[in-house]
């Protein structure tokens, strides 16, 4: 007291003023003066646990926003680059200009284009090298050595500039860019001289003479240079090679080239010049610039100008944002529903502040204060916790994007780069959320000046409950999604494009659906307070007494769950589609595709020599036309069973499962000779004149396998019976089985081989080649032909006619004639639809130059490596369908895929795989599928929902801290009360525990509802790419019982944890004092 | 004709608790001149904070006229109101603490009510007020620290901070021993003077009685009669009387009705300087 007296007295003196009159000291300090900044900062201290509670959550929404802006723009940046990776060299760019022979020409062309390229691309592309080439020289000696006719090796001479600076010598000395006497010094690449030097005997002190040919009558210029030294480059996947390091060329130097192109006045040569994409400086802020530039450039050059320009740049980065594009969907989606539960946090924050504050605001008010001034108040705590709210969103989004950074392959991301990068996007989001604040400030600014008001307020509580408007909202919510997901499921195989309304209203469905969920608040108080116990009966009153504060609370539980519940089963649902789609796109573990074009390749042995374990199918692929429709077909014969035990499939591809739509039209497959009963061999009477071969008999059984029998050598000269057992094979052959070729081998020599009386080990005869009925024969390399064959006297067997067969060191097989009946095929639903065709309805199909005889005997919406957009389908048995074609003369009627199951270890396959000469292609389904997850859009929108998620939980747990924390501080006169008769502080304790179960328990099952609904309603919406490639087959919900129950569980039990605490410390009360207050 | 600083004339006041309507006021009549400190007195319920939050500008009066310094209440916009709470009146709530900011000083609580007069002056006179009414060494105190009675010292101050002409005062000695109180209102009935305000103070406290100018006794919402102290040969007394409203309606006391077992019709009787009610033969009387 004596010192605020002191200070009185002082400031009077310092002022001057007049005797007795009463001036206070003040404080120093802008923070000490009474504006209204310095309320707002003293108000906050006084309250600090809402203080903290809004700043925690104002930090957690801007944390969520900038982390989701860098989640995007890192998942765009990381899709660029891994788009620009898989173009590999199609992205790079060249700048040729042909016709250059002198050096001045050569320099301004070099100069001019690269200020050019540099001026529309800047830093998007690196420079790679600038070299001279000539035009193709023809080797015609080496160390004086002619090289024969023809001249078959030619060469161009290049001149790199900086070459040195990229290469290391492996032998011989660097020469310098001077002609020595009349040679001119030349290096090549070491590797060039590996793969000649053994044909040209090309080695350094070499003198190498090209002589150039000025056509036919033209003169003939040589000119000749010594092999100073070779090189190999430092680093080939340096950007100076652009992928392309000249290992057939000489190189020399700048100087020497334009002498050598003087010296061959013909020969001409080319400026050019080539540049890499650098994808640290290609990102989804610049695309537009670099496609632009791209697109001049190529105006500039090879439209305007002679010149020649390559670059598939522009259409890599086009291609890229095309898909970006059709994901920008769901990732806009999913950004606003993160925003949505952002704003409801900070909204929740911001009521349960400004409520804790009314009391003062109302008493302002009471002062006189106007409404703007109480919104300046409230605006200035706000913008307060900004200030300090700012700082803790940038670390937060900076941690994250350095955590996310972190597991992205290849990164290297300075956590100081993190910061930076989070710096504007935290500092917007906090800023737009001030606004936010400010705004919800200025709506809330007026607060009821009278307890009276409040009672007024409170009896409109109820009033979104009013006539069941709730039910009638939640019933639409849920109209809403289920609308969503037609809209999804009846387009499948479309082109992926929903409307932005589409894709927009699940996020107002959610809204309508939380909405209506605060009904359970009621419903939940009465079930879980239902004991007679007067804690549950308290918790009770307090939730229907006041319904609107606990609905609140309720809705933000519900809004995290439901996020964490959707996060967790979209992200499932999407990387089982995601697989499914790679397993679809492969269809079988490996899949490698082999050419037929002059020879059938020899799969059988090639899946005979693979690791043991694995299965593998014989598939024909080729196109053919169905009638004169004008509509191409892509034709699958498959092999039955041993098809479907490799093939990727899935139970809603058809009506019925595929396998069991293939046993349909195998059994219905008319080709092949039955064997009558249930055989247990096979035999048949074989004539040789003794070759070294041997005889095979092929068989399939009723479930569509292709077994080969063996039958016996064919060395043994005359006539024997060879048996193929039929119980031999596992598993078990199913009957009936049909004979489907008997196949002679031989190796070496030449003679005939007749065939008689083959039939049953019961005596059964399933053919006795007596008579002419068709069969026909098959015979390979070196003459390839396909013949009809009959029975001729020339080996007779007990006095009939036999199947007589020349060979000569070659395979050959026999079949038995087609059946005249359609062939039994399966459709496309939408091959079916656009043919006009339906269930067994024959029409022809042209193919190879025959035609062949179908019948649609079933129908599938999808099959593996099927998409109906771009193709039609028509799946055909294979052993039959290839023998019709082989049968009417058509060409290459061979089986030529592998389909591979069973495979341990990809690599092995794929190798030896590789070894094989007709090898087209290989595809690994592991591969695949690791792309497909990998894909950084996928990864990017995954991460979007995890933070949301996690972000929304903290948000909750804050919230339900804040709310009860501030319940039971208002109560506290009440607990006093309660406590002075006799209450125990466990039963009160127990009452708030009893309100936290309530709101959890509505706010669990409400969000956890709403969630999987939404999941279910968007995953079939919800597209990261318009190719067939990215929509087929579609996404089935998938749930992960354990994430979900993690996410479910987890929020509870973190909550009511946290619940206990507030619990545990608001219940304490100072009975004596709070009492002693009220009398 | 002067006009009176407060005019109430048939207030009515309806509002709604839960689904109830409750008529606080029914009617009400009250003037109260320049200057003129009066206290409203009345049992729990009868309409003495309705009335109050009225003057007060924090609540429109369903019907009839409220006039404060020549504004008319009830069709003020809210700008005006404003500018009527934070101009003309100055209003203590009924607990102290309701009426202060607790993380400001006193001196800084007194400083952010006051809103009008000069700035640069503001700050001295608002240590001026609170120096005039006991809490000059108190100033850079919060309210925390303050005792019960400079607490309620600090409200007075705070609601006087804007040289309001009238002063409401809900209770400002409920809170209060007796010495306290009697310090509290001598000194209020000083500054009120020295501010040439008048006041609207609600008490249950006799002794208040001997500050105010008169107390208004209301009951079901509607002013029923009035204390005075008169003096008559010399001594003042305690004179109590009946107020008839316009409408020429009176409230006969609680004690007399039912003393004389007054209930539903009764026989007036003019004479020549009074009028007598009598009972009803066919009341429920004798």
């Amino acid at each position: 007291m004596e010192d605020d007296a002191g200070a009185i007295a002082g400031y009077i003196a310092a002022d001057e003023r007049p005797a007795g009159q009463v001036t206070p000291s003040r404080p120093r300090g802008a923070f000490r003066r009474l504006w209204l900044g310095g309320i707002a900062l003293r108000q906050l201290l006084w309250r600090p646990s809402l203080a903290v509670a809004q700043l925690l959550t104002l930090a957690a929404a801007a944390t969520l926003v900038a982390s989701v802006v860098l989640i995007q723009g890192r998942a765009t940046d990381e899709g660029l680059r891994t788009s620009l990776a898989g173009a590999g060299q199609g992205a790079n760019l060249i700048v040729e200009r042909d016709g250059v022979r002198q050096a001045p020409a050569y320099d301004s062309f070099q100069r001019d284009a690269a200020a050019r390229v540099r001026g529309e691309l800047g830093d998007a592309v690196t420079a790679g090298a600038q070299y001279a080439r000539s035009s193709a020289l023809i080797l015609s000696s080496i160390d004086g050595v002619a090289q024969g006719q023809p001249f078959s090796e030619v060469s161009s001479v290049t001149a790199y500039q900086g070459l040195r600076d990229h290469v290391r010598v492996v032998a011989g000395r660097w020469p310098s860019d001077t002609r020595v006497g009349a040679d001119w010094q030349l290096t090549a690449s070491a590797r060039a001289t590996d793969i000649l030097g053994t044909v040209l005997n090309f080695h350094v002190g070499s003198e190498y003479c090209f002589t150039y040919f000025a056509g036919r009558n033209g003169p003939r210029q040589s000119w000749c240079g010594r092999i100073a030294a070779t090189w190999l480059p430092d680093d080939r996947a340096d950007p100076f090679w652009a992928g392309h390091v000249p290992e057939t060329d000489v190189t020399t130097g700048h100087d020497s080239l334009f002498q050598i192109l003087g010296h061959i006045p013909a020969a001409t040569g080319s400026a050019i010049q080539q540049y890499v994409p650098d994808t640290a400086h290609i990102n989804a802020a610049n695309t537009g610039q670099v496609v632009g530039g791209v697109n001049r450039l190529r105006g500039t050059f090879s439209v305007s100008s002679n010149d020649i320009f390559v670059s598939g740049l522009d259409s890599t980065v086009t291609t890229f944002l095309n898909r970006q594009d059709a994901a920008s969907g769901p990732t806009t989606v999913t950004s606003i529903g993160l925003l949505v539960v952002a704003l409801a946090a900070m909204g929740f924050a911001a009521l349960q502040f400004i409520a804790g504050h009314s009391a003062q605001a109302a008493m302002w008010r009471a002062r006189g204060w106007p409404r703007r001034r109480v919104f300046g108040l409230y605006t200035a705590e706000f913008a307060a916790l900004a200030v300090l709210a700012a700082p803790l969103a940038i670390l937060a989004t900076a941690a994250i994007s350095s955590v996310i950074a972190g597991t992205a392959a290849g990164a290297n991301h300075s956590w100081w780069q993190s910061v930076r990068d989070a710096t504007s996007p935290a500092l917007l989001a906090t800023a737009g959320f001030l606004a936010i604040l400010a705004a919800i400030a200025a709506a809330l600014s007026g607060p009821e000046l009278t307890q009276r008001g409040r009672d007024r307020s409170s009896t409109r509580r109820r009033s979104w409950r009013r006539r069941a408007t709730d039910l009638l909202v939640g019933l639409a919510g849920a109209g809403i999604l289920v609308f969503v997901h037609l809209g999804g499921t009846s387009t499948p195989g479309g082109d992926g494009q929903v409307s932005g309304i589409v894709l927009g209203l699940p996020v107002l469905a959610v809204g309508m659906l939380a909405f209506a969920s605060l009904r359970l608040v009621g419903m939940a108080a009465r079930v879980a307070t239902s004991s007679r116990s007067l804690g549950g009966r308290l918790a009770r009153w307090q939730v229907e007494r006041d319904p609107a504060q606990y609905a609140r609370l309720c809705l933000l539980v519900t809004l995290a769950v439901a996020v964490g519940v959707f996060a967790s089963s979209y992200t499932a649902s999407d990387r089982a589609g995601a697989i499914d789609r790679a397993d679809y796109l492969v269809g079988s573990d490996i899949r490698a595709t082999f050419s037929a074009a002059s020879s059938p390749p020899q799969l059988t042995a090639l899946a005979a020599s693979l690791p043991r374990g694995t299965r593998s199918a014989q598939v024909f692929r080729g196109a053919g036309r169905p009638g004169r429709s004008g509509t191409d077909a892509t034709v699958l014969g498959i092999p039955g069973q041993d098809f479907w035990d490799v093939a990727y499939t899935r139970s809603d591809f058809a009506a019925q499962p595929l396998p069991s739509l293939g046993a349909t039209m195998t059994a219905r497959d008319p080709d092949g000779l039955a064997a009558p009963g249930t055989p247990r061999a096979l035999t048949v009477a074989v004539y040789s004149s003794g070759l070294d071969g041997r005889a095979v008999l092929e068989v399939s059984d009723a479930a569509g396998r292709d077994v080969s029998l063996q039958l016996g050598a064919l060395s043994a000269p005359g006539w024997s019976e060879m048996t193929a057992s039929l119980t031999s094979p596992a598993p078990a052959l199913v009957y009936p089985v049909r004979v489907r070729a008997l196949r002679l081998e031989v190796r070496g020599g030449s003679g005939d081989v007749a065939l008689a009386d083959l039939r049953t080990d019961s005596g059964a005869v399933v053919e006795s080649f007596a008579a002419n009925d068709g069969w026909w024969q098959e015979s390979f390399s070196p003459n390839p032909a396909e013949t009809g064959v009959a029975p001729s006297t020339t080996r007779r067997r007990n006095g009939q006619p036999t199947l007589d067969v020349p060979l000569d060191q070659q395979t050959v097989i026999i079949e038995p004639a087609p059946s005249h009946s359609p062939l039994p095929v399966l459709l496309g639903a939408q091959t079916m639809s656009d043919l006009g065709v339906s269930i067994g309805e024959t029409f022809p199909l042209h193919i190879n130059t025959v035609d062949v005889s179908l019948v649609p005997v079933g129908s599938f919406a999808q099959f593996p490596t099927y998409y109906p957009a771009r193709e039609s389908l028509i799946v055909a048995p294979m052993s039959s369908f290839v023998g019709r074609l082989g049968h009417a003369g058509a060409s290459i009627p061979w089986d030529n895929e592998l389909w591979i199951g069973g495979v341990r270890d990809p690599g092995v396959v794929t190798n030896r795989l590789a070894a094989d000469l007709d090898l087209l292609q290989t595809l690994d389904r592991s591969q695949a599928e690791t792309l497909a997850l990998d894909d950084p859009l996928r990864v990017g929108l995954s991460e979007e929902l995890g933070l949301g998620f996690v972000v929304a939980l903290a948000v909750v747990v804050i919230g339900f801290a804040l709310h009860f924390l501030a319940a039971a501080r208002s109560r506290t006169t009440q607990f006093a009360i309660m406590r002075a008769n006799g209450v125990p502080e466990q039963l009160i304790r127990g009452s708030l525990a009893a309100e936290q179960v309530v709101v959890l328990v509505s706010g669990l099952v409400a969000g956890a509802v709403i969630g999987l609904a939404l999941a279910w309603a968007v995953v079939p919406v919800f597209h990261l790419g318009t190719l067939p490639e990215d929509l087929i087959p579609a996404t089935p919900l998938h749930l992960d019982a354990v994430t979900l129950a993690t996410v479910v569980l987890g929020t509870g039990a973190l909550t009511l944890v946290v619940g206990r605490l507030v619990a545990r410390a608001g219940s304490r009360v100072d009975v004596m004092a709070t009492v002693r207050s009220l009398t | 004709m002067t006009l009176a600083l407060v005019d109430c004339e048939g207030v009515v006041h309806i509002y709604k608790a839960e689904k109830l309507e409750v008529v606080a006021l029914q009617g009400l009549d009250l003037v109260v001149e320049a200057g003129e400190m009066v206290a409203i007195a009345g049992r729990s319920g009868s309409g003495k904070t309705t009335l109050m939050n009225i003057l007060a500008g924090l609540e429109t009066p369903t019907a009839g006229v409220v006039r404060v310094g020549g504004h008319d209440l009830s069709r003020l916009s809210s700008a005006e109101r404003e500018q009527y709470r934070r101009e003309t009146v100055g209003y203590v709530l009924q607990h102290a603490m309701g009426n202060v900011a607790p993380y400001l000083t006193a001196l800084e609580n007194v400083e952010a009510a006051a809103l009008t007069g000069p700035s640069r002056d503001r700050s001295r006179m608002c240590a001026e007020l609170l120096e005039r009414l006991g809490l000059g060494d108190r100033l850079l105190r919060r309210p925390a620290e303050l005792a019960g009675h400079e607490t309620q010292r600090l409200a007075l101050a705070i609601a006087l901070a804007n040289r309001p002409r009238l002063l409401l005062a809900d209770e400002p000695t409920a809170e209060l021993d007796t010495a306290s109180a009697a310090h509290l209102l001598a000194d209020l009935t000083d500054v009120l003077r020295e501010q040439d305000a008048a006041a609207v103070i609600v008490t249950h406290d006799p002794q208040l009685e001997t500050y105010v100018d008169r107390v208004v006794m209301i009951r079901d919402g509607r002013t029923s009669s009035e204390r005075r102290w008169v003096e008559r040969e010399g001594e003042l007394i305690h004179d109590e009387l009946a107020i008839m409203d316009r409408a020429g309606r009176i409230q006969l006391p609680r004690a007399y009705v039912e003393r004389l077992g007054l209930s539903g019709r009764v026989r007036l009787h003019l004479d020549a300087d009074r009028i007598s009610i009598l009972r009803s033969e066919e009341g429920g009387g004798e």
